[in-house]
């Protein structure tokens, strides 16, 4: 039964499967590149300074890019609208895995969800929860006839580990045309899902995308920077992606996908550790848009430290490097989208790969401090530290403005410089473990956020 | 509708590097005046607190120490250039607020900015006189970036939280067309 299953998966994404030889591909042509330059001018100074001056260049494409949507985001205001009469049957997806803490809260708050309840199908997985998570669900669906619950065994968990799968599960029991996912520790507000489901009037529309908001953003210094980073993230970087370029990206929850384009696709990625990033490029590539609604909002919970903080992020970087390697030359040969729009999404999807070249840029300024080469210029080393850190500062403060927050959220902008620095090494290990696990051909399986209220 | 949206976009980044290109033609004109102010300014100020130097044109200071003389050249490194360039380029470019504001932050910030670099550049001749050269080097050029890298940040800060306590001062949004 189990080896079944995972062939039906294996079928499934059999399309969109990794493809491991490209990160060599892409590691060798950056190489080569490199080399080139270098032994342009075989000369070791010349060849710092090339380098010094091409990742500048690779930052500076970057700031314009942080510049254009904090412009965006704080200049021009998005009319929808309103509510439309619109209201297909959906099936709300929840994987759960020892979410005992936070499920209830999540089930509740869609108990209160403004939409018919004829239409409306909640499908929860525990996904062989070791706590009460499975108890809670029993419960909660007793009292709910929309809720349905499917306990997934150990076995199942160990042979199909990870979202994607516990998704493509939950998926065969789905009756809705719009199928919504959530994480455990969302808890959404009454319109956040007719908000959303509006926007599927447009057939052309395949994904939708709401804004996340930190709940526990008092609980410490760190949920505070996260809260102040998610900010920027929706409200100035989904936003102006979504204005600028109709390119928003579906975000793995307080979301929601046409069920035709889901089953066009073959499921959610199961090779994918960033399932989200993974089905909005098989998405824009069929040609479909993925919107985003400022307005449709859900709440969550951040890492409360920074051991959580490393494992989470270290997911997310590890997933959108290798979405970059699977997919960035099918967006390049992509016939639904313009050279502007390409250009962003290449950008979008590289966008882990900048602390990496963060590394690099660092690297060649300590080579400097400590006089292993001085460029010519000196102000090629100084515009590389300004450039460097200054066009995200610029997107958080952008999000701090339009959120209008408190004047001292202003201070935390400065506690980021840290976090930066972490994400450097965050991303540098996840890019050079990505190599090394291309080569011993070991996978890297799902790690589970651990939650704390 | 992303047509309206770019076109906006557009004239905003072709002024934007128009005032960019002038901006920073005129940095580089001034640069070396600048440098040289900075310096007098610096040796005056160090005599005014009883330290041996003297200056030798344009932009390098002798510090006198019983071990021997130290030469600090005053380099875009150690100007009050880099963290006034750090802290306009941050609010000039931050959009939305009113231009009240950001001339507010200019006139009033890159005195103290440049006040603060000429003291952090005073206090690592002390530094020199009390712990020896040794602590000039390591204070002078990457650690004291840095120290004013960070106080352009916090400059930046404080402005951010003055526009987040005078709403009035950020500008509204314009209607977007469906």
């Amino acid at each position: 039964m189990n080896k079944d299953k995972n062939q039906h998966f294996e079928i499934l994404t059999r399309r969109y499967r990794k493809k491991e030889g490209r990160i060599f591909a892409f590691s060798i042509l950056i190489l080569f590149l490199i080399s080139l330059l270098g032994f342009a001018r075989f000369d070791g100074r010349n060849f710092a300074a090339y380098l010094t001056i091409a990742i500048q260049a690779v930052f500076i494409a970057y700031l314009l890019r942080h510049m254009a949507f904090a412009y965006t985001g704080l200049q021009m205001k998005w009319d929808r609208e309103e509510f439309s009469d619109y209201e297909p049957p959906i099936s709300i997806l929840i994987p759960a895995r020892n979410e005992e803490k936070v499920i209830r809260g999540l089930i509740e708050s869609l108990a209160e969800v403004d939409y018919p309840r004829e239409k409306f199908q909640v499908i929860a997985v525990d996904d062989a929860s070791d706590d009460k998570t499975g108890e809670i669900l029993d419960e909660l669906a007793r009292k709910y006839d929309w809720l349905i619950v499917i306990h997934r065994s150990k076995k199942d968990h160990d042979l199909a580990p990870g979202k994607s799968s516990v998704l493509n599960d939950a998926l065969r029991f789905a009756s809705g045309e719009i199928i919504f996912v959530y994480d455990a520790d969302h808890q959404v507000k009454k319109d956040t899902i007719k908000k959303i489901v509006r926007h599927f009037k447009d057939p052309k529309v395949g994904m939708a995308m709401g804004r996340c908001v930190v709940r526990n953003a008092d609980k410490n210094i760190l949920t505070k920077l996260i809260y102040i980073e998610f900010l920027s993230g929706y409200k100035v970087n989904q936003y102006g992606r979504e204005l600028l370029h109709g390119l928003a990206a579906y975000g793995g929850s307080n979301c929601a996908i046409r069920r035709s384009l889901l089953e066009e696709l073959g499921g959610f990625n199961i090779s994918s550790v960033t399932e989200d990033t993974d089905l909005t490029v098989r998405g824009v590539l069929e040609g479909y848009r993925v919107v985003y609604d400022d307005d449709a909002v859900s709440t969550e919970l951040a890492v409360t430290n920074l051991t959580r903080y490393w494992k989470q992020r270290y997911r997310w970087a590890y997933g959108h490097q290798h979405v970059f390697y699977d997919y960035w030359l099918d967006v390049v040969r992509c016939k639904h989208l313009g050279i502007l729009d390409k250009i962003e999404f290449l950008m979008f999807l590289f966008i882990y790969h900048m602390p990496v070249v963060m590394f690099l840029g660092l690297l060649l300024t300590f080579m400097w401090a400590f006089g292993i080469f001085l460029p010519r210029d000196p102000f090629i080393g100084l515009t590389l530290w300004i450039v460097l850190l200054l066009g995200p500062l610029l997107e958080l403060a952008a999000g701090l403005v339009l959120a209008r927050e408190k004047g001292k959220m202003a201070f935390y902008l400065i506690l980021f410089l840290p976090l930066f620095f972490l994400s450097i090494m965050i991303c540098t290990k996840a890019f050079l473990d990505g190599i090394i696990r291309g080569i011993t051909k070991e996978r890297y399986v799902w790690v589970k956020t651990e939650r704390e209220i | 509708m992303k047509r309206y949206v770019r076109i906006k976009a557009v004239k905003f980044f072709v002024t934007f590097f128009l005032i960019l290109s002038v901006a920073l033609v005129f940095a580089y004109q001034i640069n070396d005046e600048f440098r040289e102010i900075e310096t007098k300014f610096i040796v005056r100020l160090t005599r005014a607190l009883g330290l041996e130097t003297s200056r030798a044109p344009p932009h390098k200071i002798f510090a006198y120490y019983p071990e021997g003389a130290f030469i600090l050249e005053m380099t875009l490194s150690c100007s009050a250039l880099f963290p006034i360039a750090t802290f306009l380029f941050l609010v000039l470019l931050t959009p939305g607020i009113s231009l009240r504001m950001k001339l507010l932050a200019g006139i009033l910030t890159c005195p103290i900015l440049y006040l603060l670099n000429a003291l952090r550049v005073v206090l690592v001749f002390y530094a020199g006189k009390v712990l020896g050269k040794g602590a000039i080097l390591l204070f002078h050029d990457w650690m004291g970036g840095a120290i004013m890298f960070f106080a352009a940040l916090t400059s930046y800060s404080v402005w951010l939280f003055l526009v987040l306590t005078r709403p009035s001062e950020i500008k509204p949004r314009t209607l977007y067309p469906e």
